[in-house]
C-alpha cells in the first residue's frame, strides 16, 4: 500500500503532481459525483439491453436504434466521468475555478431522443 | 448540512460536550450539542456511494449471469456474470479500506491525504467493459 507515498506516486500522476492537498470534503464530493456517473452509465446499458431482450412489441428497427443509443452512451459515459473527475480534482488541487460542463445537457438530449424512438417504435408497430 | 438536532446518539459516541476531538476547532460543528462526529459525514456518504455502485455492478452482473446462458445456450456464459459479481465484491471491500484510510476528516482544511484514484479508474473500466459486452450481445442478436 502506498498511503504514505510521495505525491508523485499516487495514480494518476497528472492529477497528484498538481497543486496541494485540497479540502478533503471537496475531494470526497468529486469522488461521489464520479460514482453517480458510473451508476448512470450502468442504468443506461441495462435499459438498452432490456429493450432488446424483453421481447417488447415494437417496430424492430426503432427498438434496436433506441437500444444502441442507450448502450453506446452508457459505454462512453465512464470515460467522460473519469476525464471529468481528473479535471475537477486538478482544479481543486490548484485552487482554480471549477470548469463548466455540458455533459448533463447532452445526456438529457440523448435520453429525450431515446424516448422519441421508443414512442415511435410503439406507435408504428 | 448536519441537522441542528444531530445531538445525542447521532454517531460514534460523540455525545454532548465532546469538544476534545483533536483537529476540530471549537464551535466547528453545528448545533448546541457540540461538534458533529465528522462534519457533513462526507467520508461516510462517500463510502455509501461506493456501496450503491458496487450493488449496481452486482445487479447488472447477476442479470448477465441469468441472461447470457439463456441466450447462447452454454454454461460457459455464466462466467462474465460471475466475474462481474466478484468484482462488485472487491469494490465493496476496497472502498471500505479507502474509507478507513482517510477518516477522520477535520472540520476544515486538508485532512488525510487523498488516496490515489486507481479504484476509480478500475470502476470506470468495469463500466466500459459492461457497456462493450452489452453492445456485443445486442448486435449478436441481429446477425
Amino acid at each position: 500500500m502506498s498511503e504514505v507515498a510521495g505525491a508523485g506516486r499516487r495514480f494518476p500522476g497528472s492529477v497528484f503532481r498538481v497543486g496541494s492537498e485540497p479540502d478533503a470534503r471537496f475531494s470526497l464530493a468529486n469522488e461521489r459525483t464520479f460514482l453517480a456517473w458510473i451508476r448512470t452509465s450502468l442504468a443506461l446499458v441495462a435499459g438498452g439491453v432490456a429493450l432488446e431482450t424483453l421481447g417488447l412489441d415494437m417496430q424492430p428497427g426503432l427498438r434496436l436504434a433506441a437500444s444502441i443509443v442507450l448502450i453506446v452512451s452508457g459505454t462512453l459515459l465512464p470515460l467522460i466521468a473519469w476525464a471529468w473527475w481528473m479535471r475537477i480534482e486538478r482544479a481543486l488541487r490548484s485552487g482554480s475555478p471549477l470548469p463548466a460542463t455540458i455533459v448533463g445537457v447532452v445526456l438529457a438530449g440523448v435520453v429525450a431522443v431515446v424516448g422519441v424512438l421508443v414512442l415511435l417504435g410503439v406507435l408504428l408497430r | 448540512m448536519t441537522a441542528p438536532g444531530a445531538g445525542p446518539g447521532a454517531g460514534a459516541g460523540a455525545g454532548p460536550g465532546a469538544g476534545a476531538r483533536p483537529g476540530i476547532p471549537p464551535g466547528a460543528g453545528t448545533g448546541p450539542a457540540g461538534p458533529a462526529p465528522a462534519p457533513g459525514l462526507q467520508p461516510e456518504r462517500t463510502e455509501l456511494a461506493w456501496r450503491r455502485t458496487a450493488l449496481a455492478v452486482a445487479a447488472v452482473s447477476l442479470l448477465g449471469a441469468r441472461l447470457l446462458p439463456a441466450l447462447f445456450g452454454h454454461a460457459v456464459w455464466l462466467l462474465p456474470g460471475l466475474v462481474g459479481t466478484g468484482l462488485a465484491g472487491y469494490l465493496w471491500i476496497a472502498a471500505r479500506r479507502r474509507h478507513a484510510r482517510r477518516t477522520p476528516v477535520p472540520a476544515r482544511g486538508p485532512g488525510p491525504d487523498t488516496p490515489g484514484a486507481g479504484l476509480l479508474a478500475l470502476t470506470g473500466a468495469v463500466g466500459v467493459a459492461i457497456g462493450l459486452g452489452a453492445l456485443a450481445v445486442v448486435i449478436s442478436l441481429h446477425v
